[in-house]
């Protein structure tokens, strides 16, 4: 066999495999950067609570670690004792519960709100839910033991039980 | 390019540093940081390299250069094997497949920058110490440099200088063999003499590493433990040290009058021993791993191990025997291992971080077989065709590095900023309410890292014999939740989920599971059950929190 044929044996299959790999997996980079999810978030705590006699008090923080402004609906919910709080990979539903009040929140980037929920919760009631939906449009159009069904992705919740 | 372009890629899409253990071993920095003593179970070198960066250049800093630059600085630690390649003396050799294997394949990109961690400086030093004893065959005094490397091994990373140990014991064995029986060569006997001392000094600063190291986290240590358990241990050590050096040798003259069709049974045999076979044996084991096993598995047998293994024949066949010792050593000898570690219960699972250095050490042999098949096929049509199929293979290689949770066991490598500050606000809680914390290792890790080791994190970290005292971990595997102290603040995250295909972490010989709707629903529903805080990807769940602590004021 002459050198020249076995020096160029195999060049073309280099440059294919070379060429087609380094586009393909180029792609997949894109690809993977094109799945990257938004890394701003909403959060919502409860950072003091009291119960005595003249009622409970709670204190809520809501943090808006993202870049961009968030308007939400806060609802304060009374769950009594067939109250249930279920969900799937896609929505909260919320069953059995009053809505005691609700209120149209806005929190600046990298702001802090803190809400200072006052309230006498009345016979029967076990615990005290608040939802913050950061959906703006989204109301409830009941306050009565209403099924209440909202998006994971557009919801936080924290509880506290009392009594 | 390549290399780096995979490698960078999970820091820029998620901003934070990949994988979880990162967020362990910087916690420790952290600690070090403040002048503090804490356990480096690796071994200290990654820790006080991290140490050093954070003390020159600031935390924040530290940060970004953890987060984007070590990546791309830790790429150029695959390169000792291209090295080893570019030094082959056959003319069919080209050792930019070697490089492309190594840019590629899946474990090497996780292992060595994907994920930052004391196994890629482990590779790097375990790599140019193979790579500075090949040298050695040349000119022997680049064995001072293999010393020197072995050294740094040791200071690196355990596992690392494990895999060391077995390389250098699997030439001294064969090369003696061979001295004895072949080849009473000076030169020879002089290497044989400055491996034995290179063993010596991986033995004794392993030694002295131990010391430093916590030795409940130490694998070395507890293998060594484990092993010396076996009554028979000491009859098969010796019987191997007798028998091994003979198993490798003689085949190896065999292997040099087999025949050229060896490609066709390599390439059609390789599948179904590399694939078909573990699949199998899956199925019936641990059915639950498929996903995991097919993930990985698929792309190196079809892409990386027909490669490497006709690479194995040929080049026994055509290079020297000292010279095809020097690969089939080591390989075989990692093979007895990793069917020895699958054998001790509880360690079965290091088998896991084994492939990696298997590969590793391989890819030479796998850019070659690559370049002798390329070498063989007759016609443009043919290179063509072979190009694209094995192009496919190459890109499947990379696309499996960086699996989601349903194809990673339910393990969720990427760690979010909402999972961050709920760590943050767990820990704060936990000191407000004087309460322990119950999370998973991924958590965990997090936990330590935000709280720089101080939170009172419930979990088995480093017990590796005793059953879980986390709940979490207990709920995943029964599916049944019971009532847990009102000490303690439940941290879940929806990676935890079973409907998330996520998994609570847990020691990774120990068993553990997803969370089901029931544990969420009993957590949710569950009278006296607070709900503290939800940051979207997480909650906090406290029974009676603020009960006491009102009582309290």
């Amino acid at each position: 066999m002459r050198e020249d044929e076995v020096n160029g044996k195999g060049a073309f299959f280099k440059k294919t495999l070379l060429l087609m790999s380094s586009f393909l997996i180029l792609l997949f980079i894109a690809y993977e950067f094109s799945e990257s999810l938004p890394r701003g978030f909403v959060s919502m705590k409860i950072i003091g609570c009291e119960e005595d006699q003249q009622g409970v008090s709670i204190n809520l923080s809501i943090s808006n670690n993202s870049s961009r402004k968030s308007e939400g609906v806060l609802f304060i919910m009374l769950g009594y004792d067939d109250s249930t709080v279920c969900e799937n990979n896609t929505f909260y539903s919320f069953t059995g519960f009053k809505v005691f009040n609700h209120s149209v929140i806005q929190i600046l980037p990298r702001e802090e709100k803190v809400i200072k929920i006052g309230l006498m919760p009345g016979f029967g009631v076990k615990r005290i839910l608040a939802v913050y939906c950061l959906n703006p449009s989204f109301l409830s159009g009941t306050n009565s033991y209403d099924l209440i069904v909202i998006r994971k992705d557009e919801a936080l919740w924290v509880q506290t039980w009392i009594g | 390019m390549l290399a780096m372009l995979l490698r960078i890629t999970p820091s820029l899409k998620y901003g934070l540093p990949y994988g979880f253990d990162i967020y362990e071993f910087t916690s420790r920095i952290l600690v070090l940081n403040e002048g503090k003593h804490v356990s480096m179970p690796h071994g200290p070198l990654f820790y006080y390299v991290q140490l050093a960066i954070l003390k020159t250049f600031g935390y924040e800093m530290f940060l970004n250069i953890l987060i984007f630059i070590e990546p791309l600085i830790f790429t150029f630690f695959i390169l000792p094997p291209y090295f080893i390649s570019k030094g082959f003396k056959t003319s069919e050799n080209e050792p930019i497949y070697t490089l492309l294997y190594l840019a590629v394949t899946n474990l090497l990109v996780h292992q060595i920058g994907g994920v930052i961690i004391p196994e890629g400086l482990g590779l790097l030093f375990f790599g140019l110490s193979v790579l500075f004893m090949r040298k050695a065959f040349e000119d022997w005094r680049w064995m001072y440099l293999a010393m020197v490397s072995g050294f740094f091994t040791v200071m690196s990373h355990h596992l690392s200088v494990f895999q060391l140990f077995l390389f250098f014991s699997s030439l001294f064995l064969s090369y003696l063999y061979y001295y004895v029986r072949y080849l009473r060569e000076r030169g020879l006997l002089r290497l044989l003499a400055l491996i034995l001392i290179t063993i010596i000094i991986l033995l004794v600063s392993s030694n002295y590493i131990w010391n430093l190291s916590g030795e409940d986290e130490n694998t070395l240590i507890l293998l060594f433990n484990m092993v010396t358990k076996i009554r028979l241990f000491p009859v098969i050590l010796l019987a191997g040290v007798f028998l091994f050096p003979i198993a490798i040798v003689e085949p190896i003259r065999f292997l040099k009058k087999f025949e050229k069709s060896a490609s066709r049974k390599t390439f059609i045999l390789m599948p179904i021993i590399g694939m078909v076979l573990p699949s199998f044996l899956t199925m019936i084991f641990h059915p639950e791993a498929l996903p995991t096993i097919l993930w990985f598995t698929i792309p190196i047998s079809l892409g990386f191990l027909p490669f490497a293994i006709y690479g194995i024949i040929q080049y026994c066949r055509k290079s020297t025997l000292l010279d095809s010792i020097f690969f089939m050593a080591p390989l075989t000898l990692f093979m007895i291992e990793a069917f020895f570690i699958i054998s001790l219960e509880n360690y079965n699972v290091l088998i896991h971080r084994l492939p990696t250095f298997v590969i590793y050490f391989a890819t030479p042999l796998a850019g070659y077989g690559l370049s002798l098949f390329s070498k063989e096929l007759d016609s443009i049509k043919k290179e063509y065709l072979a190009g694209m199929i094995i192009a496919y293979f190459i890109f499947s290689l990379a696309a499996s590095s960086f699996p989601k949770p349903e194809f990673a066991y339910g393990v969720r490598e990427s760690v979010s900023y909402s999972e961050l500050k709920l760590a943050e606000d767990a820990y704060a809680y936990s000191i407000l309410f004087n309460a322990k914390i119950d999370t998973d290792i991924r958590l965990g890790a997090v936990l330590m890292f935000t709280s720089h080791r101080r939170a009172d994190w419930m979990g088995n970290l480093t017990s590796w014999f005793l059953p879980s005292n986390s709940w979490l971990v207990n709920v995943s595997v029964t599916g049944e939740p019971y009532s847990f102290k009102n000490n303690i603040i439940i941290m879940v995250s929806s990676s935890m989920r079973e409907i998330y295909h996520g998994r609570v972490i847990n020691l990774i010989i120990k068993p553990s599971g997803p969370l089901n709707e029931k544990v969420i629903n009993y957590l949710n529903n569950c009278p006296g059950i607070d709900r503290l805080e939800d940051v979207q990807e997480g909650a906090l769940y406290m029974k009676h929190p603020w009960k006491k602590l009102n009582q309290g004021k």
